[in-house]
């Protein structure tokens, strides 16, 4: 070959191999789709031509090899990660084998000889597919890559689709019963995909496979083109068990114990009598070794000696289950679950605060208390002990580390800074904060809002950042405060101008008098339905729905949303709510011969005006009192809810002062009893519809006390006399 | 027979539980009675109908207790020794109800059952499933589902708050 030829060559492959610099070298290896693998397959057909073109039927070959590969990825017959790793191994060698062959280097033995090792250890992975086929067949799978075992990708990945097996299995025989409910199959095929999805995106070929076999059944049953005959029964509960007994496979490799091949030929059976094909199980191809020898993916992509060393353990293949503890190391761990149906941990939660109640009742009671004998205080104080921190282990069942929404939230962040092009540096702290299950539930949305805010209002965009850092903060922080958790979201962008806040304001009619108004009630407006002061909607936020959203969530997980800002700084929201939605602190206060629980989160503060702080219009002189300055509605509880009080004078009485939408309010009772800690209960259908009161709880003295809700009494009043 | 009277004979057997209130014996369906516990200190719920007392505290869970006697439309009375709370779960909403006094089980024949009885001003008919004749006894068989309907206590709330809202308007006004 002549040095032109070289040279016309050279320039030929330039142009594929730069794309495949980008788009191979660049591909993630557990995440990518068809259209990525297109764009991997376009420069290695341009290459083939050339190849070809020149006689050069080595290279040829192993592109042919690279791309069976890709098509083997595309059609899920290998994982992305096991295919990628391989494609990847293969062309850089081959990149490197060509510029020196280029270079004048025509001895391709060593090339032929890789490529011989390569495609011998790329068997196993092979297998999967062969042995996928088969009707008769066991197969014990490739361990997963080591680093989604450590950062508990695959815990996770084993407890969703033992879950999702486990409703699957209820749905079917529930179909079974009654082959009327379609919806179910619904379900099936969505558990039965995401089980396809997880597994693909993690690199489990085989129990992805048996997804999306199941799956398409599953679809043509939900679009009318087959019916539900037993047949297509037996199947699906094949796939469940299979499935079932390829997860258990997994765990038992993940956890380094002997690892059994599971018989997956019963699943392949019943799908060739679901889909009445008559293939000869002769036809198929003999079936190969039932592990993948070796064929760590992780390690293909290293080095060829890599490569060399693998293939030769595959001349004398281990025992699997030996590899398997081999491979162990580090090996995460998993945890066993037990799924128990929330309303039980409810009841124990509740059973256990009954159970406080009564003990304290009991140390409290005066003939026990005036006993002489010593034991038994010490016996009581130790069965008091006990019950404590019974209490905190049965609250703490509920609860979970805040981090898994901050992680969720941090992904968000990556997406969104790469989205309006602002560089943002995401700061988190106290991700190990614990809270309730059902906080964390409901908290992604409202803090996801939140941080969009600050990312697209809040942070300039670059070059607008004056004398600040040209990177944006964002910062999640979250903590304990006595039995509140709060979370807060803080940027250092342009902050909020209470200006503009007011000028919009009074242009939706919010605002009546806006002198009257202090910062923290302007602020109060970015909460108000419609109420957006983005100049420009944008796709990530500006559409001023949002924000009452985000309010409403946090008020029904009874917190509170505190705004600071400072134009030209930096916002800062902070969201304060209690620990757990079932217990709270609460103030018993009575009124008449009532008592209510006013929650401990709503109260600002108690005080006990005087006279001259009393103010009011004529006839009427204390309908108002002065408390630092401002003018603080006083609502008599007597009054809205009609009781016979024992003080009328708010001098004599106790205010309690809560803010409500961004108004501070009095709330006039009696006197304060004392301040305890409540299960909250629901009162139920009946009273759902009455107004201020949130639920009811069982006070010391075994009595009913009924929860108060200020916000939604002070509307309530609000509401009545509007109409 | 309807469907609720037949499931009275089907499902209960005939067997009612029986109380007085006032001068009447009533009876309702013995599936649908839970309990009967004494009278206990009762915690009102403000803004609710005359006949709803408010709320007990029953071994830890909190249920509502209505009082039938000014349900039916008779003149509230003091509860004595022998008033009782009978707590009947209707669709799995347990609710206590207010009696004078309790009589007991009793077994009733398809044959001394009659239905739609034509009664008097002071009870409400639509609350009635039917009556039963023994002997002397006369048993008003009660329809609890009808009794604890929540239509009816919400439209009385409703009434309420308009009371509320005509005081509010009042002492803006002032």
């Amino acid at each position: 070959m002549d040095s032109a030829t070289r040279e016309t060559i050279r320039e030929q492959l330039a142009g594929p191999r730069a794309q495949l610099e980008a788009n191979l070298l660049n591909a993630d290896l557990r995440e990518c789709k068809l259209t990525d693998l297109g764009d991997i397959m376009l420069p290695f057909d341009a290459l083939t031509q050339v190849y070809h073109q020149h006689g050069l039927s080595d290279f040829e070959q192993s592109i042919a090899f690279c791309n069976n590969l890709l098509g083997d990825i595309a059609t899920e017959h290998i994982s992305h990660f096991t295919g990628l790793s391989y494609v990847l191994a293969v062309y850089e060698l081959m990149d490197e084998v060509t510029a020196s062959y280029l270079e004048g280097n025509e001895d391709l033995s060593n090339f032929h000889q890789f490529l011989e090792k390569i495609q011998q250890t790329f068997k196993g992975v092979e297998n999967v597919k062969a042995a996928l086929a088969a009707p008769e067949q066991t197969i014990v799978q490739d361990m997963p890559p080591m680093d989604i075992v450590q950062d508990g990708s695959v815990s996770d990945f084993i407890s969703e689709v033992t879950e999702g097996l486990e409703l699957v299995e209820e749905s079917l025989l529930e179909l079974e019963r009654d082959p009327g409910q379609l919806s179910l199959v619904d379900t099936v095929f969505r558990m039965m995909h995401t089980i396809k999805g997880t597994s693909g995106f993690l690199g489990m070929p085989t129990i992805g496979k048996i997804g999306h076999r199941t799956e398409d059944i599953l679809g043509e049953i939900r679009d009318g083109k087959r019916g539900l005959d037993a047949n297509v029964f037996d199947l699906m509960f094949r796939s469940v068990d299979t499935l079932k007994n390829l997860i258990a496979q997994l765990v038992a490799m993940v956890q380094g114990k002997p690892v059994e091949p599971v018989n997956i030929g019963k699943f392949f059976k019943a799908l060739e009598t679901v889909q009445g094909s008559l293939t000869e199980p002769g036809a198929t191809p003999a079936p190969p070794p039932p592990r993948p020898p070796a064929a760590s993916p992780g390690e293909a992509e290293e080095s060829i000696e890599e490569v060399e060393e693998s293939s030769a353990s595959s001349e004398a293949p281990a025992a699997p289950a030996a590899e398997a503890s081999g491979r162990k190391g580090s090996a995460g761990k998993i945890q066993e679950m037990l799924k128990v149906p929330a309303e039980r941990l409810d009841e124990l939660s509740n059973l256990v605060g009954e159970m406080v109640v009564a003990l304290s009742l009991l140390t409290q009671n005066p003939v026990v208390f005036e006993l002489a004998d010593r034991n038994v205080h010490a016996q009581l104080d130790h069965l008091d002990k006990i019950t404590e921190s019974l209490r905190d282990k049965v609250l703490g069942i509920r609860m979970f580390p805040i981090g898994t929404v901050f992680s969720k939230l941090s992904r968000q962040v990556r997406d969104l800074s790469q989205k309006s092009g602002k560089k943002i540096n995401l700061e988190v702290i106290g991700a190990d904060t614990l809270v309730d299950k059902s906080i964390i539930d409901n908290i992604y949305a409202p803090l996801m809002h939140l941080v969009r805010n600050s990312i697209d209002h809040g942070i300039e965009p670059p070059g607008e950042r004056g004398d600040k850092p040209e990177e944006g903060l964002v910062q999640l922080k979250a903590q304990h405060l006595g039995d509140a958790i709060e979370i807060e979201i803080s940027d250092d962008g342009k902050g909020l101008d209470p200006v503009k806040l007011l000028d919009k304001a009074e242009e939706k009619g919010l605002v009546k008098n806006r002198e009257s108004l202090t910062e923290k009630e302007i602020f109060a407006f970015i909460f108000a339905a419609g109420f957006s002061t983005a100049k420009v909607v944008t796709d990530i936020s500006g559409r001023g729905v949002g924000m009452d959203v985000v309010r409403r969530t946090i008020e029904s997980l009874r917190g509170k949303i505190d705004t600071q800002s400072k134009l030209g700084e930096g916002t800062r929201f902070s969201l304060k709510m209690p620990l757990t939605t079932s217990i709270i602190e609460g103030l018993v206060i009575a009124v008449g011969g009532h008592r209510f629980i006013m929650p401990i989160l709503d109260v600002l503060q108690t005080i006990t005006p005087t006279s001259g702080d009393l103010k009011g219009v004529q006839g009427k002189e204390d309908e108002f009192f002065l408390l630092a300055g401002e003018m603080i509605p006083i609502l008599r509880l007597y009054e809205i809810y009609r009781i016979e009080p024992k003080i009328t004078n708010p001098s004599k009485s106790v205010v309690v002062v809560v803010t409500a939408g961004n108004r501070k309010y009095g709330i006039m009772v009696d006197e304060l009893l004392h301040r305890q800690q409540i299960v909250i209960q629901p009162l139920g259908e009946r009273f759902k519809h009455l107004k201020g009161l949130s639920g009811g709880t069982i006070l010391g003295d075994g009595r009913v006390g009924l929860i108060l809700d200020p916000v939604s009494l002070i509307q309530g009043l609000h509401l009545h006399q509007e109409s | 027979m309807g469907d609720k009277a037949k499931q009275l004979f089907e499902d209960s057997g005939g067997k009612l539980l029986t109380f007085i209130i006032g001068n009447q014996e009533y009876g309702i369906q013995i599936l649908e009675a839970r309990e009967v516990v004494g009278m206990m200190p009762i915690e009102p719920v403000p803004q609710t109908p005359k006949f709803m007392k408010g709320v007990i505290n029953l071994r830890g869970s909190i249920i509502p207790v209505i009082d039938l006697r000014t349900k039916f439309g008779m003149e509230a009375k003091e509860a004595t020794a022998e008033s009782c709370i009978v707590k009947v779960d209707i669709k799995g909403r347990a609710t206590g109800c207010i009696v004078d006094f309790l009589v007991g089980v009793v077994t009733i024949d398809a044959k001394e059952f009659e239905e739609s009885p034509e009664l008097g001003h002071n009870i409400h008919t639509d609350f009635i499933l039917g009556m039963a004749k023994l002997d002397k006894r006369v048993i008003i068989i009660l329809d609890m589902e009808a009794v604890l309907s929540n239509d009816e206590l919400l439209e009385i709330h409703e009434n309420h708050q308009t009371v509320e809202a005509t005081k509010a308007e009042a002492s803006a006004a002032e």
